[in-house]
């Protein structure tokens, strides 16, 4: 994170949104203490935007779009070594994930457009089969990351295929899984708990 | 033969089929009668929370439902799959989210690679041995999965964990010790971003080289997946050229395969794209 | 088992000879009671020992601690018992029937002489404990080289006897035949007044745990281990190897809060120490090596001790210490060298580093020693939920139970200052109590002096009683001499008696002796010459006396080991021989001779030639000397009324001791008045009325409000001053004084402070909090460090962050929708106070870091307040509107004090607390017997940490207050008047400040209040002093012999 000539007004209240947060996944984002285990632990944070304890003061200073619109959030592999080696027991990968599905709750497009699509992908296809299609997957994936905008350059298609290939080979990838069939059943009982899907 | 649910996972059935196979091949040896359970879906992996933590909830206890209706206590082979359903119980048990399961929580969920790395287990493993792996010298690599959080996991071996060193021992092999054994690999990050997976990936395999390994042994098919199948790209694109070798990236299950002189968990071999077959021949020329 | 007769004993039973459990045993003992001073292992010190150097002197931890190990030794009143633990207590406070389970030594501590054969010879060897197993020990061993007793202990599980039934190497090769294979476990019952329990701490890192690798990577060790590796007896001769290749550590970090301030792991305080611990190692390591790099990952900086921030700064500033505030959670071991990387965000920089190191030390936090766990079980202890007893802070060492008292690091993590005074305060404690309980009239003479003090007018005095016990009075010389004795002795011509020693093989083994008794003969004035296997055996004091009368012997010398062991010992025999005890001289012939010179026998030999000589030639001329008796005024003069002065008297006069409380106030209570709760929920405005009540009402104590005190002169012992009250002067005596003059907050400048009523201290804020229950502030900003740890006054105040906690708790839970905010440079909620750091941070309280650099900005615009402050955590410049602004300032002594140190010549720093005799281990007194020192007037202090030490110090003077007389040493520095220049060079040169300038303008030392080091003796420019012992003929003699000796080396 870069430093911002931004002056931010405190008022007392930007802590509500905590307290709210806290309230509804448990997770006791006022006990940090600022001490930089999360961050130091976490394999990806030379990659985040904002680093993990720093999402966690962002909370407590009421910062919500500022976090719904940050890649860090998405780039979260849910390791769980933040929330492992945290000293006050804040579940740092809950955070983080209730954050992402705050941006899905709202029209906040995600800052990394990819990786929100991919598990789109998954859930669309786990309705449909109840159970993984790797070759749908990865081509309904392609195909939703172009309509978006995002074209793939020639390295990039020749690796995509070639490695498609040798998975082939290796039936690694199979043209038609087993599906199960209690797919409909795991569709319905979804429904039945409204299920998000992400705006594009 | 003790008989246990189990819960196979979608990795289990395509790209990690060779998991799949060693398992059923190595659990009649072990005395175990797996039996899957009927119509399982999928547990939701990373996708299912990162929209909707209900969703996580949800999806996994299908099957526990189901593992529960059979009366048998759950084998899990995919660490992801585990911990998803041990979160989900967890989450019902405390009522978190609503139930449409009825769970009752009757059975127990158990990993399977604890499970083989139990003391009755590894002497049963070690009875078996008729390939004793004496010059094989391997990490074991267990990913984030199976060790994190505690409190989901059961258990509080996250520093160090050892059932899968415990295994490769048991079957004459030496297990290293090394400073990755569950530093996430990135799971499916690799395939939306994939320079950050490979840098993962690039880490890991660097730190088993460095540490002497021959090859490193799994648990995860989403570990063996991003281990076993970026290593020609790494190489290419982090210059290793052709003096690095690659490393064959083995379930443990695998190992036992070899162990005990199964020659149908060597059919497995080349599902990997760093074939095990050459490692496992230099070995045997010893 | 039920006592037969519930008698009462005077006996107290200390458990754990630590610096705590010494320091208790020392001061009951000083207060004349009997102590049994119980140890679990085979050697008393505890953890000390294995220390390094100690902040914030830098003094080797060892040379601290063996004086006082060896006065628990040799204390005629201390019983110490090694290898024993607490099995059961029955019966009442006062009349205990203690259950001690003593585990065999299988040596006989009465008949070894601590030659160590028996240890070389013994053929097992095992990884030493003590050393971290950095190195190995035989089963049979002494602990530490410098261990106490210096009588081996066998370790049955790997002795090759006990585990197969042969060797014995140790029985067949032991000179005097200690060995003893078929000790047994015993129990013995002892009838004990009261109990203090001082078990000490250990780690809480679990070896198998792995937390950062630790038990699995070899250079990651913990704070103890590398105080081995640093400490020069330890097992590197203080040049620390790493681990894995034995190579010179030059990269190495350090990690904070390794099983500290941790609520996942269930250790939800800090312990205290690790902080400074980390610095100081650091410090060392750079000052050992100059290419090392010694790196600090840290959360906040706990240097809240008297003057660790200058510590600080100077290892960040002089030694180049990193110290970086950002936590690691892993540690990764680079497999070809075993270095370790970390990798972590550094937050001034905003970027990510990955670094490597060659040594990684965990600081790992305390948790009470396990082995007494047990008996604290059995004894039915109140515990906190992490382990440590729990002790009334009000009454400073009380248990919950009756009886039991508690002090050192068992109750809390603390520092060694703070466990001494711990310690003396439940000796105070116990003191009291068994006063209290006592039957019969208590056994000291305080009673008859106030008896005596009743005819002095204006002083209120207690009912003489009139029974009288009998006066177990050790303190004075038991043995009777004969000062005419002494005269004839000295004029009679010096006939010299040498006695050379073997010991063992330690001279002997190198030195030819029998070639040096055959020297000693002919050097002129000896009388007699002979030597021995050990002369310091009982066989050998006897046959000294024997050879003394037998020869007529009026002086003697013993060529032997160091005076520091022995020669307290010999000094006795020469007594008891009818010598006065100072015609004895040692020559050093082992540490200094066979020892440094053992591969060149013929030179070692030559060398203790010279070294008897020259003591042959200094006992020539050495005169018998007197020790200075004094009777004792069995007063204390209390300078200060608040709480620690009365305090300090009130656990004096529970005592039976009176004591003369001078308050300049009208009225008794100090800065406590003020304060109406801590951080705990105690209440010390309250406890000030309390004290107040019961110090007006005791008939042991005298109050003077209004007064102050002038014209103090004498020593320990014997002070006179004049109390000026209403015009008065008044005259009074006393043997003791306790410096309670308090302090008073800082009143800041700063932040506009006065110019807005909603701009308090947090003192003023409290006040207005706990009276005016309408006050509930909306916002609220505190900013810490007000007028502390800045260039003005580097001084740390201690208190101000548990003061910013507790009234920012307190507007949490009035308001709970009301929003704190704290602006700190580093949390100092040290030991059991990081919960309520906890806590409030659980309410909402939200802690902004700001460094000196980065101080935050308050702006006043009409009756608005602005405070702009930059978060690091979240990069972002905040503007904050409060409705209060709470400054956390700091403590200054009170100003009186200045005048205290003029009139007392006490010396204090340039911040004005006063400056004790060592910041360690004797922070309750001055180097001034006699004068003590406790409360603010010491340090910024909390209220608990002020009463302890106001009882400590009145234990420290008590110790010299119930004595009938006190003897000091003779050996003094004498003016000789015609002589003397009146140039006043003794007067500045004197650390005791002695000298002073008679009416005639001559100096005058008195030789009650002269330590004896000599200085003004070196320092008179006229020669006018002679320092008696070391007189000048005697020095001059003793240096010519050795000069013109043949030294051959």
């Amino acid at each position: 994170m870069e430093r911002t000539n931004d002056t931010l007004q405190i008022n007392g209240r930007e802590n509500l949104w905590a307290r709210a947060v806290s309230m509804e996944t448990g997770i006791q984002v006022a006990s940090c203490y600022q001490c930089l285990r999360c961050s130091n632990s976490c394999p990806v944070s030379t990659f985040m935007d904002i680093k993990p304890h720093q999402i966690v003061r962002l909370v407590q200073l009421g910062q919500k779009e500022k976090l719904l619109k940050c890649s860090a959030i998405w780039i979260c592999l849910s390791c769980e070594m933040c929330t492992t080696y945290c000293p006050n027991e804040i579940d740092v990968a809950a955070l983080l994930n209730h954050l992402k599905n705050s941006v899905v709750c709202s029209q906040i497009t995600p800052a990394e457009y990819e990786i929100a699509a991919f598990h789109e992908v998954f859930m669309d296809v786990l309705q449909k089969h109840g159970r993984m299609n790797d070759l749908q997957l990865m081509q309904r994936f392609k195909f939703k990351t172009l309509s978006h905008g995002h074209l793939p350059s020639r390295d990039e298609m020749s690796d995509d295929i070639s490695l498609a290939l040798e998975l082939l080979k290796r039936r690694r990838l199979r043209l038609f899984p087993e599906r199960s069939r209690a797919a409909n059943e795991i569709k319905r009982v979804l429904r039945q708990h409204g299920h998000k899907g992400v705006s594009s | 033969m003790k008989q246990l649910a189990f819960y196979p996972g979608c990795a289990l059935q395509s790209m990690s089929w060779d998991y799949r196979e060693s398992i059923n091949q190595v659990a009649v040896k072990l005395g175990l009668d797996l039996i899957e359970i009927p119509d399982w879906t999928c547990c939701g992996a990373t996708a299912a929370h990162s929209l909707d933590e209900r969703m996580s909830v949800i999806l996994p206890a299908r099957n526990l439902a189901s593992a529960e209706s059979l009366g048998l206590d759950l084998a899990v082979a995919c660490p992801m799959c585990f911990k998803r359903l041990n979160y989900s119980r967890q989450m019902l048990e405390q009522k978190r989210v609503d139930d449409p399961w009825s769970l009752q929580s009757t059975v127990a969920i158990r990993d399977l690679a604890r499970l083989l790395a139990t003391e009755p287990m590894l002497q049963q493993i070690r009875e078996n041995v008729e390939n004793p792996l004496t010059h094989l010298r391997v990490v074991c690599y267990y990913g984030c999965q199976v060790v994190r959080p505690p409190k989901i996991i059961g258990f509080k071996d996250y520093e160090n964990p050892q059932h899968l060193d415990r295994i490769a021992a048991a079957v004459g092999a030496t297990p290293i010790d090394w400073s990755f054994k569950a530093t996430c690999c990135g799971a499916s990050i690799g395939i939306p971003k994939k320079e950050l997976g490979l840098s993962l990936v690039n880490k890991l395999l660097m730190a088993a080289r460095a540490s002497g390994a021959q090859a490193i042994i799994v648990c995860c098919p989403l570990c063996q997946s991003n281990l076993d199948l970026y290593q020609p790209e790494i190489c290419r694109q982090f210059g290793y050229g052709q003096t690095n070798a690659g490393l064959p990236i083995l379930y443990y299950t695998e190992l036992l395969g070899i162990a005990f002189n199964m020659g149908s968990v060597r059919r497995g071999f080349k599902s990997h794209m760093v074939n095990p077959e050459l490692l496992f021949d230099r070995i045997a020329a010893r | 088992m039920s006592p037969t007769n519930s008698k009462f004993n005077e006996t107290v039973l200390v458990i754990g000879a630590g610096i705590a459990g010494m320091q208790a045993a020392l001061d009951l003992a000083a207060m004349n009671r009997p102590v049994v001073l119980l140890e679990r292992s085979p050697a008393i010190g505890g953890n000390m020992p294995r220390l390094d150097k100690t902040f914030p002197t830098n003094d080797c931890s060892m040379c601290m601690i063996s004086p006082r190990m060896v006065a628990c030794a040799r204390h005629p009143l201390i019983r110490t018992i090694t290898l024993s633990e607490l099995m059961s207590l029955e019966g009442e406070p006062g009349s205990f029937v203690a259950r001690i389970r003593q585990y065999p030594r299988y040596v006989d501590p009465g008949v070894c002489i601590g030659c160590g054969q028996c240890v070389e010879k013994c053929p097992k060897k095992v990884p030493n404990a003590y050393n971290a197993d950095l190195d190995k020990r035989k089963a049979i061993y002494f602990v530490y080289p410098q261990a106490i007793p210096m009588v081996p202990s066998i370790d049955t599980e790997t002795c090759i006897y006990f585990q197969k039934g042969r060797c014995r190497a140790c029985e067949k090769v032991c000179p005097v035949q200690a060995v003893r294979l078929e000790d047994r476990t015993s129990e013995l019952d002892l009838p004990v007044g009261a109990v203090v329990l001082a078990g000490g701490y250990e780690l809480a890192l679990v070896h198998g745990a792995g937390e950062y690798g630790h038990g699995r990577y070899p250079n990651v060790v913990t704070n103890l281990e590398y105080e081995r590796m640093l400490s020069a007896t330890g097992p590197h001769g203080g040049h620390p190897k790493r681990p894995s290749d034995g190579r010179k550590p030059q990269r190495v970090a350090w990690i904070q809060c390794v099983a500290s301030r941790d609520p996942a792991r269930n250790r939800n305080f800090c312990s205290s120490v690790c902080c400074m611990a980390a610095v100081k190692q650091a410090l060392l390591t750079c000052e050992h090596d100059a290419e090392a790099e010694a790196t600090i990952f840290y959360m906040d900086i706990r240097a809240h001790g008297k003057d660790f921030d200058r510590y600080v700064l100077r290892a960040r500033d002089n030694y180049g210490v990193r110290l970086i505030p950002s936590m690691l959670s892993q540690v990764v071991q680079n497999p070809a060298d075993q270095n370790l990387i970390v990798q972590y965000y550094n937050r001034r920089t905003l970027a990510h580093e990955e670094e490597e190191f060659d040594l990684v030390v965990l600081s790992a936090g305390m948790k009470p020693s396990e082995s007494i766990l047990p008996a604290i079980d059995r004894l039915g202890i109140e515990q906190n939920k992490y382990g440590f007893v729990v002790s009334d802070p009000e009454r400073p060492g009380c248990t919950s139970r009756e009886g039991i008292f508690v002090c050192g690091a068992l109750d809390g993590p603390k520092d060694i200052p703070e466990s001494v005074t711990g310690a003396s305060a439940a000796a105070a404690s116990a003191a009291a109590m068994l006063h209290m309980i006592s039957d019969a009239q208590p056994s000291f003479m305080g009673s008859q002096a106030i008896a005596d003090q009743q005819s002095k007018p204006n002083e209120v005095g207690p009912a003489p009683h009139s029974e009288q016990t009998e006066i177990q009075n050790t303190a004075a010389d038991p043995h009777q001499r004969d000062s005419n004795h002494d005269h004839k002795t000295a004029q009679a011509s010096p006939r010299i008696g040498v006695f050379i020693c073997h010991c063992g093989r330690n001279i002997a083994g190198v030195i030819d002796v029998s070639a040096l008794t055959d020297f000693a003969r002919t050097l002129p004035h000896v009388a007699a010459a002979e030597n021995f296997l050990f002369t310091c055996s009982t066989q050998t004091q006897d046959r000294i006396k024997e050879l003394i009368a037998e020869h007529g012997l009026n002086r003697v010398v013993v060529a032997a080991c160091s005076p520091r062991t022995h020669e307290p010992l010999f000094r006795e025999t020469l007594q008891q021989a009818g010598l006065n005890k100072y015609l004895f001289e040692m020559a050093n012939i082992r540490d200094q001779c066979s020892w440094v010179h053992a591969r060149d026998p013929e030179a070692a030999t030559n060398k203790a030639r010279q070294l008897i000589q020259a003591a042959v030639a200094r006992a020539t001329l050495l005169e018998p000397i007197e020790d200075v008796v004094t009777q004792v005024s069995p007063q204390a003069l209390i300078i200060g009324g608040g709480l620690a002065g009365m305090t300090a008297a009130l656990t004096l006069a529970d005592q039976g001791v009176s004591a003369i409380v001078v308050e300049k106030s009208a009225r008794l209570g100090g800065v406590a008045r003020n304060i109406y709760h801590t951080l705990e929920g105690l209440s010390p405005r309250r406890l000030a009325e309390q004290l107040a009540r019961r110090v007006k009402t005791h008939r042991n104590i005298a109050v003077f409000t209004e007064a102050t005190i002038a014209e103090i002169d004498g020593s320990a012992g014997h002070f006179k001053g004049a109390i000026k009250h209403d015009g008065d002067s008044i005259p009074v005596d006393f043997g003791a004084i306790v410096v309670a003059t308090g302090g008073e907050p800082y009143r800041p400048t700063e932040y506009f402070y006065g110019e807005h009523p909603n701009i308090v201290t947090q003192l003023e804020l409290e006040k207005r909090l706990s009276t005016d229950s309408d006050f509930a502030p909306q916002t609220t900003v505190m900013i810490q460090c007000v007028g502390s740890r800045c260039d003005e006054f580097p001084l740390c105040s201690r208190i101000c962050c548990a003061a910013a906690v507790k009234n920012a708790i307190h507007i949490m839970e009035k308001n709970p929708a009301a929003s704190v905010y704290i602006l700190y440079r580093d949390m100092r909620t040290f030991g059991f106070k990081e919960e309520y750091y906890k806590k409030a941070r659980d309410l909402g309280v939200m802690f902004i870091k700001f460094d000196l650099a980065t101080s935050p900005e308050v702006q006043l615009t009409n009756r608005n307040m602005k405070v702009k402050v930059f978060d690091p955590a979240s990069q972002l410049d905040l503007e904050i509107k409060p409705d209060l602004l709470a400054l956390s300032v700091g403590v200054r002594p009170r100003p009186e004090a200045e005048q205290i140190a003029k009139m007392l010549k006490l010396p204090a720093m340039q911040e004005g607390f006063f400056l004790e005799a060592h910041p360690k281990l004797s922070p309750l007194d001055f180097s001034t017997a006699g004068i003590h020192l406790c409360g603010l007037a010491h340090s910024p202090r909390f209220m608990e940490e002020t009463l302890a030490q106001a009882s400590g110090a009145a234990c420290r003077a008590a110790g010299l207050l119930v004595q009938k007389e006190i003897q000091t040493s003779g050996v003094v520095a004498e003016v000789q008047r015609d002589r003397c220049s009146s140039c006043l060079a003794c007067v500045y040169s004197c650390p005791y400040h002695v000298p002073v300038m008679d009416s005639d303008g001559i100096s005058f030392i008195d030789p009650r209040g002269c330590q004896g080091c000599g200085i003004c003796a070196a320092e008179c420019p006229a020669k006018a002093i002679v320092f008696k012992h070391y007189t000048d003929p005697q020095t001059i003699a003793q240096t010519r012999v050795a000069a013109h000796s043949q030294l051959i080396l």
